[in-house]
């Protein structure tokens, strides 16, 4: 089997989740506004390193999304490239995949969502959107 | 422009109207309703001054000191003096206080209206009533129960065919909604009236519901559908809905009262009257309409009109579909079963007259009851009134947002029902409306149903606000702070 080449894609993804989102998850516990929670999930999704517009098909479109999100799946090594209209939504994948990669690759993408407490309005409780993606990644890991 | 206002501070104005001297402005009111919206705002100030002027001579108001004249903006003046027009010519308060929902979620503010509208007392009560002293199931019992609910249930129809000014109450037809009926008159008009080659014309501003059950249906048949474009503004082309009535001389002509997407009113009147002179059917979905003005389907002259009762203060799961009398017995009935059957053998099955042939199946009765009783709740008030606060909250909204950065406005405020549809520069809608719920604003973000109007404005779809005459000043106000806030956080 060929080599492992990890597209630019994903080693952008991997890069910023070890540069700026771990620190970010770090920030946002100890932050007790939803101002400033927001504020962190929002800059997050603005950062989140986007698609190649090729990457952006029907074929990884996220069905079940109010706004349309893309998902690039690398089987082995397991690893994401993700994108979304929605900054939301972005950001609180990027907060997950930090807390995922920090768990050693392991935990399970739901539960890691649940712990991040980011209150009622962004948890799975609400489909706003993130549950479709995160579902996917479990699929893949599971 | 400017106005000379002869008092120390225009705040002081909603408390002296507040002091039962409306029918001192009342007159003044209903002189200039007639007139066009900016002399309105300019013949009710001038007669409110000269009112005032005089109080404060013969009352020796002590709030009221004419002391020297101050000259405000035009808009200061809308947002200082307007937003209290309704102190004498609607009662907000009160048309609130009906809506049970408010009590319950006093932090929120419900901006989601073109979507469904809250419930008032007299609805819930007139279904409750039905099922727990009235209930039965209708026109088939043998028994007086049956009987009972029966008269309740055709009392119903008769009230709305009443509110509609249809000829007869045969010609409204309950369906499940505005979707289930335009999916009623999309089977029921292709094969028959619409022929292999005829064309359909439906215009960029209509909801799915007004696109996809055409598209299913001509598309078996290979008859074609034209569309009428926007506007730079976002308002119907009329020439070019002339000229395709003249190029393509479609069999039907099916397009919205009012846009759900962007509250703008399409000139209804006018439309129908084209679409006449073309020899064209005519279909109007009311769905946002019905709130805006009042319905006269004979003076309008259409075909057929159909709504929902749910953005109507009614019911969810029930609607009407009101059709001349010559063009519902042309219509193929889309369900079978039930009432809709005169006499069944497994060779041959003949129907039902008018309206129980297009009625299969036992009906949503108490919510026909319902509907009817939001119908009769809502006509005790005065639709001009209704109209013009709702306005007055639409101009607040649509003049507030504008200093806000980065604001993209996709509604405009003229000829428009009451729908802010807006974007922030550069960011999802989405984003705008997770920000907005955090903050208890119920508004909703995407394209709304009517994709294709989003792909003509070339937009990923918009923040729609939309308004009833339960929302207040003050929650317009709130909703600009929040809005505000949202803007800050993605910037």
């Amino acid at each position: 089997m060929s080599e492992y080449q990890p597209t630019n894609t994903f080693v952008q993804t991997k890069q910023f989740i070890a540069d700026v989102a771990m620190i970010e998850l770090e920030k946002l516990a100890k932050m007790t506004d939803w101002q400033s929670r927001y504020r962190i999930i929002m800059q997050l999704g603005k950062q989140l390193p986007g698609l190649v517009l090729s990457d952006k098909c029907e074929h990884n479109l996220v069905s079940g999304c109010e706004s349309a999100a893309w998902l690039l799946i690398h089987k082995a090594p397991l690893q994401f490239a993700f994108e979304s209209e929605a900054r939301v939504v972005k950001g609180i994948v990027a907060l997950v995949l930090a807390s995922w990669y920090q768990q050693n690759q392991q935990a399970n993408f739901l539960q890691l969502w649940q712990q991040l407490n980011l209150g009622a309005e962004l948890s799975p409780s609400r489909n706003n959107g993130v549950l479709a993606v995160l579902t996917l990644m479990q699929q893949a890991q599971a | 422009m400017t106005i000379p206002l002869f008092l120390e501070d225009s705040r002081l104005l909603p408390s002296i109207f507040r002091r039962s001297h409306i029918a001192n402005y009342a007159p003044a009111v209903s002189l200039t309703r007639r007139l066009p919206e900016s002399s309105m705002i300019l013949g009710i100030h001038h007669q409110i001054l000269t009112n005032l002027a005089a109080l404060s001579k013969t009352r020796q108001n002590p709030q009221l000191i004419a002391k020297r004249p101050i000259f405000l903006a035009l808009h200061h003046f809308q947002f200082n003096f307007l937003p209290n027009k309704a102190d004498f010519m609607f009662d907000v308060a009160a048309f609130r206080a009906e809506f049970a929902f408010f009590q319950h979620h006093p932090d929120w503010v419900y901006l989601d209206n073109a979507a469904s509208t809250q419930k008032p007392a007299a609805v819930l009560q007139s279904m409750q009533q039905f099922y727990q002293q009235d209930y039965s199931n209708v026109h088939r019992g043998a028994h007086a129960l049956s009987q009972r609910a029966t008269s309740l249930f055709e009392q119903a129809r008769a009230d709305i065919a009443a509110f509609f000014n249809a000829a007869s109450p045969s010609e409204i037809i309950w369906t499940s909604g505005a979707t289930a009926a335009l999916n009623q008159l999309a089977f029921g008009l292709t094969g028959t009236l619409l022929q292999q080659g005829d064309c359909i014309l439906l215009t960029a501003l209509e909801h799915h519901a007004n696109i996809v059950p055409w598209q299913f249906h001509t598309a078996a048949i290979g008859a074609e559908i034209a569309v009428v474009p926007l506007l730079a503004n976002h308002h119907l082309d009329m020439a070019a809905y002339d000229a395709l009535l003249a190029e393509k001389k479609p069999k039907i002509v099916s397009f919205t009262h009012v846009s759900n997407g962007l509250g703008h009113i399409t000139p209804i009147n006018d439309m129908i009257a084209l679409a006449k002179k073309h020899g064209a059917l005519t279909i109007i979905d009311g769905s946002q309409g019905v709130s805006y003005e009042r319905v006269d389907v004979q003076a309008l002259d259409c075909d057929f009109y159909l709504c929902s009762a749910h953005k109507l203060y009614g019911p969810t799961g029930i609607g009407v579909l009101y059709g001349k009398t010559a063009m519902l017995e042309q219509l193929k009935p889309l369900h079978y079963g039930g009432e809709m059957i005169k006499q069944v053998s497994f060779t041959k099955t003949s129907f039902n007259q008018l309206p129980y042939r297009l009625e299969a199946g036992t009906p949503n009765i108490a919510g026909a009851i319902g509907f009817a009783a939001a119908i009769n709740w809502y006509r005790r008030f005065d639709i001009n009134a209704l109209q013009a606060y709702k306005q007055q909250l639409l101009q607040q909204l649509w003049q507030g947002v504008q200093a806000i950065p980065g604001i993209e406005l996709l509604s405009t405020v003229e000829n428009n029902a009451g729908i802010v549809s807006l974007n922030l520069q550069n960011e999802h809608p989405a984003d705008v409306a997770v920000l907005l719920d955090q903050q208890k604003i119920a508004v909703r973000a995407g394209t709304h149903c009517a994709m294709p109007l989003f792909q003509a404005l070339q937009q990923p779809g918009a923040v729609r606000l939309s308004l009833a005459p339960y929302n207040t000043e003050a929650e317009i106000g709130h909703t600009l702070q929040a809005l505000t806030t949202a803007a800050e956080l993605l910037a």
